[in-house]
């Protein structure tokens, strides 16, 4: 029989006010036990909640930006129920009549130009406090209760059961969290459990009009175990349905380690809050002016930013995306654009001024963006906003690129040093510091080369990059402007000698093989190696794909996607990537193509293998 | 409506109160009047009248959004049963 999947999802989202929903306690991540618990947080006697203004802001700044109604009127209601870390013995939500009513939310389903646009409608939103934390563990017997939790606002999202698979479910959670990222309602820290999921999951044969019984998976807070979830889910109940078996509607909880869901309450407990309003908060009343003055401070949506983007500055609807994928992404980039096309217009004979400078500068800004700085900002584990190149020293150095002083490659370099902080981050400085000029004219080399030594080494450098800096790749990574010495080996060689033919460019990052890396490299890929020396990461279109090389006696080789590039960022997990500088290889197409095909051979063989006698397979390539 | 025995238990469950055979009783009675009186008022006719969820028809007042609570846990936990590394301990829950 075929079975189609019914979801819909409970988000809880916590709002990022600085401070409670009913109380002054502070809501900063990480404090002391209970140091940010207040009388009322506590439920002392006599005690009185009194709403925050900056939590019913931020549920109104969703429901517009979810085209919801935004009740007039809302009541607080208590939802009753017992438990240590609910002194109260009541959480004030919402129920009857919530603060964000209707709405709807359009994900995309499926991977780049094959995605599909699907509208999800959401039930409601609606404020609440969150309980506090429970610890089971050492206390003898007794569990330890931290109360600075309680009473941090939530907003819970209700979805419509509109999604049809885990795909859809994850694809929908991923939108919602970027949502309230962009609108600044919620900072989606997932790990201090800002952004966390319930699910609710039936079956039901396909074209059967009634939905199947239901139930609800909670505490989901990744996407990996949200999909994990779900789908263990799905199988679990068909399975039971299938064999002649029923769907009891109860809570579940996932468990991780080891991959399955379980029943979290029987139903003899099953829950019965006794909703009431609450008798200390009377109804929540937002006037239409206030939701003007929020609307008229809402920022520009993601999806009209995007539009805007593809328009203004002729960029494709993929590097919109990613460029767009936050608001200080979306700032960055219309800084760096706007910083360095102003600069450019003011450079004489810098381009053709009527071929659309901007659309130029965007398209370079976006490489950057996209490539080398996100790069570089995933391998530091930092966010856009605490990148240490600040949009106009990237302006300054797309400017360099542009303007012709500075190859791609030469870029590259500075914009490591950028990185590093040299010369204050300015890189004219760090230009005029390493003597980086292009210089295309050999006469113009030996000139520049006989004038001073620093410069010397220099140009040095950039001529190995047409005479064969296979050699240094291949011998000790780091030992800088010494191409020649300790090398040996016919594989080496050979490289050198391919490198030498090589015509065109890209950088190369070289990574010294740990053991760790070779246990990696068993599992990943199932290469065994006898001796690694070195690994190679190629990258090939801004890190969407990478050519990875690893050296051992014999030189081995191998081509892969994704599952190189999963690789390479366990590797950066792992801070186990050092990325040299300098290196230069050169591509040549047919090369590459007999490579490739020689590749084909290699991975038709068996799981564990040691291929390339000496100098059958010599050199890796870059940049296709 | 009329509530049974059962109903008393089960409420007085969920409220997690002990009731004796003879005090539910009594209280059966008791709730009973408060749901004949609820039953009296159903008869008035409340057509194109909006519900109050509270009796004074007032609107909440809100705070701004800042900090105003300073830290006072050594005073809190002075009144507590039993502590441990700044947390309240209670009798373990097992779910």
């Amino acid at each position: 029989m075929k079975w189609e999947v019914v979801i819909g999802l409970e988000t809880h989202a916590q709002l990022s006010t600085v401070s409670k929903i009913f109380s002054g306690a502070s809501t900063a991540f990480g404090a002391a036990p209970n140091t940010q618990a207040s009388a009322v947080d506590l439920a002392l006697p006599g005690v009185l909640p009194v709403p925050n203004k900056g939590a019913v802001e931020r549920a109104i700044r969703f429901g517009l930006a979810v085209g919801a109604i935004i009740n007039r009127q809302s009541v607080f209601a208590r939802k009753n129920y017992f438990y240590p870390d609910l002194p109260k013995g009541y959480q004030i939500s919402q129920y009857e009549i919530p603060v964000v009513q209707g709405g709807t939310l359009t994900i995309h389903v499926g991977q780049g130009d094959q995605a599909v646009e699907k509208v999800v409608r959401l039930t409601r939103a609606h404020l609440e406090e969150d309980a506090g934390k429970s610890l089971h563990e050492d206390y003898h017997g007794m569990t330890g209760i931290d109360l600075n939790r309680a009473g941090t606002p939530l907003l819970e999202i209700v979805s419509e059961p509109d999604l049809r698979s885990a795909d859809e479910a994850i694809a929908y959670a991923k939108q919602l969290h970027e949502l309230v990222q962009w609108h600044g309602i919620c900072d989606g820290n997932m790990q201090e459990g800002s952004f966390r999921c319930d699910a609710n999951v039936s079956v039901r044969p396909a074209g059967q009009k009634e939905y199947g019984t239901r139930c609800e998976i909670k505490n989901l807070n990744s996407f990996r175990f949200m999909e994990k979830a779900i789908e263990y889910e799905v199988r679990r109940q068909i399975e039971l349905i299938e064999d002649g078996g029923r769907v009891v509607q109860e809570t579940r909880l996932y468990d991780p380690d080891k991959d399955e869901t379980r029943p979290m309450r029987s139903k003899e407990d099953a829950m019965d809050y006794r909703y009431f309003p609450d008798p200390d908060l009377p109804p929540l009343v937002i006037d239409d002016a206030w939701i003007e003055r929020v609307r008229s401070a809402m920022p520009e949506t993601q999806e009209a930013q995007k539009a805007r983007f593809m328009s203004q500055y002729s960029l494709s609807a993929y590097d919109a995306r990613l460029l767009t994928a936050s608001r200080a992404t979306g700032g960055y980039f219309e800084e760096v654009a706007r910083l360095a096309a102003a600069a450019l217009s003011t450079i004489p004979g810098s381009g053709d001024p009527a071929a659309s400078p901007l659309a130029g500068v965007a398209k370079a800004a976006s490489n950057w963006i996209s490539g080398e700085l996100s790069a570089a900002l995933n391998a530091a584990n930092v966010g856009i906003a605490a990148c240490p190149v600040p949009p106009a020293g990237l302006a300054r150095l797309l400017v360099l690129t542009l303007g012709g002083t500075l190859s791609n490659k030469l870029a590259k370099e500075v914009f490591a040093a950028m990185w590093a902080g040299e010369n204050g981050s300015d890189p004219a400085a760090i230009v005029a510091a390493r003597g980086l000029q292009q210089i295309s004219d050999a006469g113009a080399i030996e000139k520049d080369r006989r004038r001073s030594p620093g410069r010397q080494r220099a140009a040095g450098r950039r001529l190995q990059g047409r005479q064969g800096e296979g050699v240094q790749l291949a011998g000790r990574p780091g030992h800088e402007g010494d191409p020649g010495q300790g090398q040996s080996g016919t594989g080496q060689r050979v490289a050198a000698e391919e490198a030498g033919r090589l015509t065109s460019r890209d950088r190369v990052a070289t990574l010294p093989l740990l053991p760790l890396d070779r246990q990696c490299l068993a599992h990943h890929l199932r290469l065994q190696f006898a001796e690694p020396r070195l690994l190679l990461l190629v990258p090939v279109d801004h890190l969407q794909r990478l050519l990875v090389l690893f050296l051992d006696q014999r030189m081995l080789l191998r081509y892969l996607g994704d599952d190189a590039r999963q690789f390479a960022f366990e590797l950066f997990r792992n801070r186990l990537l050092f990325v040299e500088q300098g290196f230069t290889l050169q591509v040549d197409p047919a090369l590459l193509q007999r490579l490739d095909s020689r590749l084909g051979a290699v991975d038709a063989g068996a799981d564990q293998r040691q291929v390339a006698a000496p100098g059958e397979i010599d050199v890796v390539l870059g940049g296709v | 409506m009329a509530l049974s025995i059962e109903d008393v238990n089960r409420v007085a469950h969920l409220a997690r109160i002990e009731v004796t055979p003879a005090e539910a009783q009594d209280v059966l009675r008791k709730l009973s009047g408060i749901f004949g009186l609820i039953e009296d008022m159903r008869r008035v006719d409340t057509t194109g009248i909006a519900p109050m969820s509270h009796a004074a028809d007032v609107s909440l007042a809100l705070r701004e959004d800042v900090v105003t609570e300073i830290d006072q846990r050594e005073l809190f936990q002075t009144v507590a049963p039993a502590t441990a590394d700044g947390l309240y301990l209670v009798p373990q829950v097992i779910e």
